[in-house]
């Protein structure tokens, strides 16, 4: 377990986050040396802009790497830390190893969405959005709040239930897109391919409208880390050391679901990477969140811009989708580092 | 100071009323046992004692204050648990766990000061921990593990520290081990202990005040030798016991396996 020397790894580890934004930013058809991508994304970059002169630069390289790639690289990382984040969340509250951020429903409520205003064809944009992430937004935020409202019980919402519940809304949801799929075979194509998620639409405005949620939420989780480590040692004893365990629980799953349906607004539903990246960085760092958000916000970071570059080079013109590889990389890693922590964890 | 006083306090879990107009005062009795039979109510006594369950107004009061009354914090520095179930599955340090008692105290924004270091470190001292306070919890021993919880609800600094069945799986050595322990913090720190016990010759060796209930109600309540006398263990407990006398009339509950 890492614990020494803290700060330094994190730093390092930033600096390797980096690197692979450059490197992801020199990968597509039009070839683009590393350095360059360097120099350009430098040339961003406030204080360090001044001593980087990208004048005699071809300027297709330039547009093609700020305008084109980057956006998506950076949404790419956005979606994974706020989906490694909601993951450490729901997994510290639920107190369950099979929590991930869609277990109150967000993926079929979001699909859900999705799929009506794709099926009645609803096509206006609010502030650069399509109608279908706003869609995909409101469902997802619709079914957590009705979820949370079955389970709720005198003020209190006992854990057992809330997942029961999110678990029953789920199914009822997605037979109801089976449903809605069947009555309309000709949208089938792109209900599925928007649920199977991807971030090819990223742009520096999906980038400015996802970063504002995300950044505050996970803020709001670090600022919580010591709370969620007291509800780790079970939820009277946190009562027993003065937490007020239910308005954190209340709070923490709000914007846990918010960030969530967020990111899932703009990059549908991309699976395994709010269950694994949290189980893998608590296998490294340990359970403590003063260190393992730091980890994970770089992680599901790295893990995503990773699988997205796979997703858009590997079948090159086709884009496989990011789910797909999101699991046939992580699925493989994961059982690594379970088999390694066989004797820890029994 | 830790002064409990209890009005007429009851408890239903849907139609079972578990307790029943339950009435006392703690006076100047430092160590307190609560005894009973299986389902007679000790856990759900202790239970609203904590406030984890939800209280009525002007039911128990901590020093003449009504404790629906004091903030979470603020009670949680003054009252302190060890539950029935330490179980802890994730792979947190002693220290780290013992650190966690001082949550009421820590400001959000100062985080913990060297007060808070140096109060860890004397429960550990005490506890005899400090061997093992860079060891994960995971592998502790369970009498070493029921150590650090000790530990860290001493680092509450409370008032009053409420055990459920501290002893329950421990071998006889830990078992007195932990007793002694539990006893000497309560004499040498003046902290007022009510711990819930199955094992009543325990509670004839180390308390001064024996409340024995039945069906959630207090059947009598007093010194642990008029309490827990041949008559009431058969009355409450439907087994008949021997007591015996040794060393200057310290006495010992017998059960005749017949």
């Amino acid at each position: 377990m890492i614990t020494k020397n803290n700060g330094k790894i994190i730093g390092l580890y930033t600096v390797i986050l980096f690197v692979i934004i450059i490197f992801a930013s020199t990968i597509g058809v039009a070839d683009i040396r590393f350095n360059d991508a360097l120099k350009i994304i430098s040339s961003r970059i406030p204080f360090i802009k001044q001593f980087v002169n990208i004048e005699q630069m071809k300027t297709s390289s330039i547009l093609i790497v700020l305008n084109i790639r980057l956006p998506r690289i950076i949404l790419a990382g956005i979606v994974g830390i706020a989906l490694a984040t909601s993951g450490v969340v729901f997994q510290a509250i639920f107190k369950n190893p099979m929590a991930d951020p869609y277990i109150l429903g967000i993926s079929s409520g979001a699909a859900f969405g999705a799929t009506l205003v794709i099926i009645f064809g609803i096509s206006f944009s609010f502030l650069g959005l399509s109608m279908i992430s706003i869609g995909a937004f409101l469902g997802a935020m619709g079914t957590t709040f009705l979820v949370y409202n079955i389970a709720r019980l005198n003020n209190r919402t006992p854990v057992i239930t809330l997942l029961l519940s999110g678990i029953a809304i789920s199914f009822f949801l997605s037979a109801f897109i089976n449903l809605l799929m069947t009555m309309n075979n000709d949208q089938v194509e792109k209900i599925v391919f928007w649920t199977m998620g991807s971030v090819s639409s990223a742009s520096w405005k999906s980038v400015a409208i996802s970063i504002i949620p995300v950044v505050s939420g996970v803020s709001i989780f670090v600022f919580f880390s010591k709370e969620l480590n007291v509800i780790l040692m079970g939820e009277e004893t946190a009562q027993n050391l003065g937490i007020d365990v239910e308005t954190i629980r209340k709070l923490l799953l709000g914007v846990a679901s918010i960030v969530s349906a967020a990111v899932v607004a703009v990059s549908g539903i991309i699976g395994f990477v709010g269950l694994i990246v949290p189980h893998a960085m608590r296998m490294i760092v340990g359970p403590d969140h003063k260190r393992l958000f730091p980890y994970t916000i770089i992680s599901g970071a790295i893990f995503m811009i990773i699988a997205d570059t796979i997703s858009r080079i590997a079948l090159n013109p086709t884009e496989i989708p990011i789910g797909v590889i999101t699991s046939l990389i992580g699925a493989p890693y994961f059982i690594f580092l379970l088999v390694k922590n066989k004797k820890i964890l029994s | 100071m830790g002064q409990i006083s209890i009005n007429n306090l009851n408890h239903s879990y849907g139609q079972t009323q578990v307790l029943k107009n339950i009435s006392i005062d703690f006076k100047d009795d430092k160590f307190i046992t609560v005894v009973g039979p299986n389902g007679s109510g000790k856990t759900t006594f202790v239970k609203k004692l904590l406030r984890n369950y939800s209280l009525n107004k002007k039911t128990i009061y901590l020093d003449q204050k009504d404790i629906v009354t004091y903030s979470s914090k603020n009670y949680a520095t003054k009252v302190a648990a060890v539950p029935q179930n330490t179980d802890i599955r994730y792979d947190f340090t002693v220290k780290e766990i013992v650190l966690m008692g001082r949550t009421p105290y820590v400001d959000r924004f100062k985080g913990e000061t060297s007060n808070d270091y140096a109060i860890v470190n004397r429960v550990l001292e005490e506890t005899d921990l400090l061997p093992l306070k860079d060891r994960s919890f995971l592998t502790l021993s369970g009498g070493e593990k029921q150590r650090v919880i000790i530990a860290r609800a001493l680092a509450q600094e409370p008032e009053v520290l409420i055990l459920d069945e501290p002893i329950n799986h421990l071998d006889i050595s830990h078992k007195v081990k932990i007793m002694k322990l539990i006893k000497r913090l309560s004499v040498e720190k003046e902290i007022v202990v009510i711990t819930i016990l199955h094992d009543l010759n325990f509670s004839l060796k180390y308390s001064n005040q024996c409340i024995l209930l039945k069906d959630g109600e207090i059947y009598n309540n007093g010194h642990p030798n008029d309490v827990l006398t041949k008559k009431n263990i058969s009355d409450v407990y439907n087994v008949n016991v021997e007591i015996l006398e040794y060393n200057n009339q310290e006495k010992l509950i017998v059960l005749p396996i017949s």
